[in-house]
């Protein structure tokens, strides 16, 4: 009876390791997430109290159905400009970095310090990357264009007209993310059983036969949390394009995120209302395409 | 037991850098001393000598005033006034735009310099009527200029020499000169355009000179969508499709880079950039940009003014220091011409030794000046044309006319937001 | 025999399109160290020359005697709000990984896996109301503001709840019987073994807060607590006609990683393979 008293005493002193990190966690998680959706229901007034009311779905409705209406304008664009990065960008940044690791997989004199350069940008912030790229990319002076001269082609305007734009800011993520995702490949690759290979190499598989049948369903878990982790990664995209493009050519790479933090902290007239729902929605459809990524991942191993 | 001393001094470690950051005010002055904060959003050579001036009224109010100022890069500037001026957290005094002015008035973000209890010693006279005016909204004055800062046109002398050409006044006189001076055996450009930054300023000037509007007479709607609105923005179009006058595509600062390299007749920017141009070793000089894209002279130009934003609570010793400050800085504002503005205050301007700056004088006739609409909405309502404006400098098959629509729309839109419609 | 040569061929084959990768990766970086001792008239009239024609370190003078934004001022404050982050972070989420992971209590894998799953909410969601969160607190431009919202971080936890789970219980057990108490278990056994674990989930949280760029940015508003990022994008403003001092700013701000980097190559290795492997 005592002991027991004892031992439940000890047990919920015991939780008080849990409390710092679930106190802080609850405050700066857990409440944001139900605040923002109360916000997303107002008009709201981030500084003058009185001035808020409460509108139900009018900021949802303002901005999916409202073709009239400004926002409806601004959220889909910068929905649409999302979807394109994210349509580029994913593939090339799942296909590299598995390129990459295949061939350090192999173990090649000096594969330590190939994988250090490769994943070494990853540690930059991204307004340096931003101002490594745009030296390099720089119409007049910069490298890129130089040697294009050089070779006896056209100086490309690399930021400010598409498709390049594209290309550049694809091409910058890509330098600058590969990183992560090839160690992890390169990590799973080491645990697929080299047996396996000699069998089918027994068997007469060719290097691609032995690539689709072999390697990639045996990385299945990781595969899927790359494509899954990347996707989301370049939902939020919004460094590159707001510091070497600012959104350009004719708003073509300004990117939800940057909509969202343009309506809630704009000079002018913020909106956060306005810009929680908008940021609800893309959270929605993040989680949704996570979800339906998984299934049909899922599925195919 | 080293383990546990260990992560207690890290803790209180970070704890104590934690602290240190709460509470900023560690001068201990005697009590007389009126402190106050001002936020200037001068981020370039500018900058420098806002610093200076700041440093010298400090040194001349030693024991009496500190100014302690904190520089901010403009658009973030304008993102922090709406947050912590609300709050009471605001600057005592701050430098803004004349086109954010009312709009910020109107947000209730300023207090006005009516409502002073010391009297701001200010002569309206001692000012530029145009600029002095801009700072009063709903017949209350919130500004005090401290400079203009128009566009005009920077000229490599050399280049003008060699082909013996002079500086042309006029768009026929332009297009003469660059047929001249577009080079490419040497890769020479006559007028080199950015598409971007400043472009948008490049075309209210020509709005202005080709007698439209930015906005309609009560400062609300967009009124560029006009046949001036038309001709104001094809005059861009052509001098880039049709008369070949600069690269394509040319982005921010690439037509600086390239006047500074010496390998552009002419550069269009603000008189901001007189330093950097003088920094590059070329030969140049400096003329009017009044008649060059249409037939009514107008030059635009902003200018950068105190404003007092709203504080928590009204302090007279404050507000005494304020005007000590602002006082001290416009009767200094020749130092303000050195670091590349024009001066807002007429004493300066007609001193002999302002008449003596080699750049300042030929840059723009003060009459010519043209403020943008003095309206809150005029970010609403015109920003919509500024990425317009991109695109018929980016694009050969530019259609203007559905440009201007857009924008129309657009401008028009955010302003019905705006209005609450 | 023939299998060796096969494996030879290949790896030189690996070595071959390795090399050219990486010359293509470090030129970007190279091109921005050669601008950064250029002079500004040689950076500017446009040479693909990476040697310099004439060595100068009047950038690298320029931005470290600017007074306007100090890029070593920057430094610091990142140094300060990312070590003080991570320190606080480490002590947090390692407390929170043992009641997680070594304690046994009733609703603990339940709220374990809740936790877990809200790291499917996009942080954009919470970026507003956390604003509004920090005007309560009156945090705006404080050093809280960088320092503590990002404590609440579920992913630190989870990695060092999974190496927990791979301590012997064993010992655990031994040292209860001993008589010694959780705190005890936890400061002398647990942490000790968790070294490795701890230096990987420290330097990511290090990484994390130091690269962070739209939250500073949004929390921040004078040059007190500037970090570096926002620091760096201010001065693409400032210098943007002065490319070789913007270069050189560039250089000054990669070196920390850089040295960082160098000491720990082996940590960001092994605990992004965790991340990832773990699943």
């Amino acid at each position: 009876m005592k002991r027991s008293v004892i031992d439940r005493l000890k047990e919920k002193s015991s939780l008080l390791f849990i409390a710092p990190h679930l106190i802080i966690f609850s405050i700066f998680f857990i409440i944001p997430f139900f605040y923002g959706i109360v916000i997303s229901l107002f008009n709201w007034h981030m500084f003058f109290p009185e001035m808020r009311e409460f509108i139900g779905f009018d900021n949802y409705q303002k901005i999916l159905f409202d073709t009239e209406h400004i926002y409806h304008e601004y959220f889909f664009n910068g929905l649409g400009n999302t979807f394109t990065f994210v349509l580029i960008s994913v593939p090339l940044l799942v296909a590299f970095p598995l390129l990459f690791a295949l061939l350090i997989n192999i173990e090649p004199p000096g594969y330590k310090v190939f994988r250090g350069i490769f994943y070494l940008p990853s540690l930059l912030s991204i307004s340096t990357l931003v101002l490594i790229w745009r030296w390099v990319l720089n119409t007049n002076v910069g490298i890129l264009n130089l040697t294009l001269s050089e070779v006896g082609l056209d100086r490309i305007p690399w930021l400010a007209e598409q498709p390049f734009a594209w290309a550049s800011l694809v091409t910058m993520t890509v330098w600058w993310t590969i990183g992560g995702n090839m160690v992890i490949f390169t990590a799973s690759l080491k645990e697929i059983p080299q047996s396996l290979y000699e069998a089918a190499e027994v068997d007469g598989a060719n290097i691609f036969q032995k690539f689709f049948n072999i390697t990639i369903p045996g990385m299945k878990n990781q595969l899927l949390y790359i494509t899954i982790m990347t996707t989301l990664a370049s939902f939020n995209v919004f460094g590159q394009p707001q510091l070497a493009t600012g959104g350009g050519p004719s708003e073509s790479t300004k990117v939800l995120m940057m909509y969202i933090r343009e309506i809630a902290f704009g000079g002018g007239r913020p909106n956060p209302g306005i810009a929680t729902a908008m940021a609800v929605l893309l959270g929605i459809i993040m989680i949704a395409i996570s979800l339906f990524q998984s299934r049909i991942i899922r599925r195919l191993g | 037991m080293k383990k546990i001393l260990l992560i207690v001094l890290t803790l209180f470690a970070a704890v104590g850098l934690t602290a240190c950051g709460g509470g900023g005010d560690n001068n201990n002055d005697d009590d007389y001393l009126v402190t106050i904060t001002f936020w200037n959003i001068f981020t370039g050579p500018d900058g420098e000598e806002m610093i200076n001036l700041v440093n010298d009224f400090n040194a001349a109010n030693e024991g009496v005033y500190r100014v302690n100022t904190q520089t901010i890069p403009s658009n973030d500037f304008y993102e922090k006034l709406n947050t912590v001026v609300p709050q009471g957290q605001g600057p005592d005094v701050a430098i803004m735009h004349l086109d954010q002015l009312a709009r910020y008035a109107q947000l209730g973000l300023l207090t006005s310099f009516d409502d002073l209890a010391s009297d701001l010693d200010l002569d309206e006279t001692n000012y530029i009527e145009a600029v002095w005016d801009a700072g009063i909204y709903e017949s209350k004055r919130y500004a005090v200029p401290l400079d203009v800062h128009p566009i005009g046109l920077y000229y490599n002398q050399d280049i003008l020499d060699a082909y013996d050409v002079e500086v042309p006044t006029t768009f026929d006189e332009l297009i003469a000169a660059c047929e001249i001076l577009n080079d490419d055996t040497i890769d020479q450009w006559c007028l080199p355009l950015s598409n971007v930054w400043p472009s948008q300023l490049l075309f209210q000037a020509s709005l202005y000179q080709h007698g439209g509007m930015d906005l309609d007479e009560d400062g609300l709607y967009p009124a560029y969508n006009t046949q001036n609105g038309y001709d104001a923005l094809n005059v861009f179009h052509e001098l880039i499709f049709t008369h070949g006058v600069s690269p394509v595509n040319t982005t921010v600062d690439e037509d600086l880079a390239l006047f500074r390299q010496g390998k552009a007749a002419f550069h269009i920017n603000g008189i901001w950039m007189l330093n950097g141009i003088i920094d590059s070793g070329i030969n140049f000089g400096t003329a009017s940009i009044a008649t060059l894209f249409g037939d009514t002279p107008a030059v635009w130009a902003g200018s950068h003014n105190f404003v007092m934003p709203r504080p928590a609570k009204v302090n007279e010793d404050k507000q005494e220091a304020i005007v000590a400050f602002i006082t001290y800085v416009s009767e200094n504002s020749l130092r303000w011409a050195n670091a590349g503005q024009i001066p807002a205050n007429l004493t300066v301007l007609d001193s002999a030794e302002y008449q003596a700056l080699p750049y300042h004088s030929t840059f723009v006739d003060i009459d010519d000046i043209m403020f943008p609409s003095l309206s809150p909405y005029f970010q609403d309502s015109f920003e919509p044309i500024f990425s317009r404006v991109t695109d018929a400098m980016n694009d050969p098959n530019a259609d203007i006319q559905a440009l201007l629509d857009e924008a129309e729309l657009e401008g028009t839109q955010r302003l019905n937001e705006a209005l609450g419609n | 025999m023939a299998l060796r040569k096969i494996e030879r061929r290949k790896k030189r084959a690996s070595f071959t399109i390795l090399t050219l990768i990486s010359i293509v990766w470090i030129i970007p970086v190279l091109w921005v160290i050669s601008t950064s001792f250029k002079t500004e008239q040689e950076a500017v009239s446009g040479g693909i020359n990476l040697i310099p024609n004439e060595f100068t370190l009047d950038s690298y003078r320029f931005i470290f005697n600017d007074t306007n934004n100090n890029i070593l001022h920057y430094i610091r404050n990142s140094l300060i709000a990312a070590g003080s982050h991570t320190l606080l972070y480490l002590l947090i989420a390692s407390m929170a990984a043992y009641g997680y992971g070594i304690l046994k209590w009733k609703y603990r894998d339940k709220l374990f896996w809740f936790l877990i799953s809200t790291m499917m909410i996009p942080a954009v969601m919470n970026l507003i109301p956390l604003y509004s969160i920090m005007i309560t607190f009156e945090w705006l431009d404080k050093l809280q503001a960088l320092v503590v919202p990002g404590l609440g971080g579920v992913f630190g936890v989870f990695l060092l709840r999974q190496f927990f789970l791979g301590i012997p219980k064993d010992l655990i057990e031994s040292a209860k019987i001993d008589g010694a108490s959780h705190l005890q278990i936890y400061l002398r056994i647990v942490l000790p073994l968790a070294k490795p674990a701890l230096i990987v989930v420290g330097l990511f949280s290090f990484m994390g807060n130091w690269n962070d760029y739209l939250w500073p940015l949004i929390v921040l508003n004078s040059d007190t607590y500037r970090t570096l990022p926002i620091g760096l994008a201010l001065m693409q403003g400032n210098y943007n006609i002065y490319y070789s001092r913007l270069m050189a700013a560039t250089v000054v701000s990669i070196i920390p990683v850089l040295a960082l980097f160098m000491v720990s190559q082996r940590f960001f290795i092994r605990g992004i393979t965790m991340t990832g492997i773990k699943q």
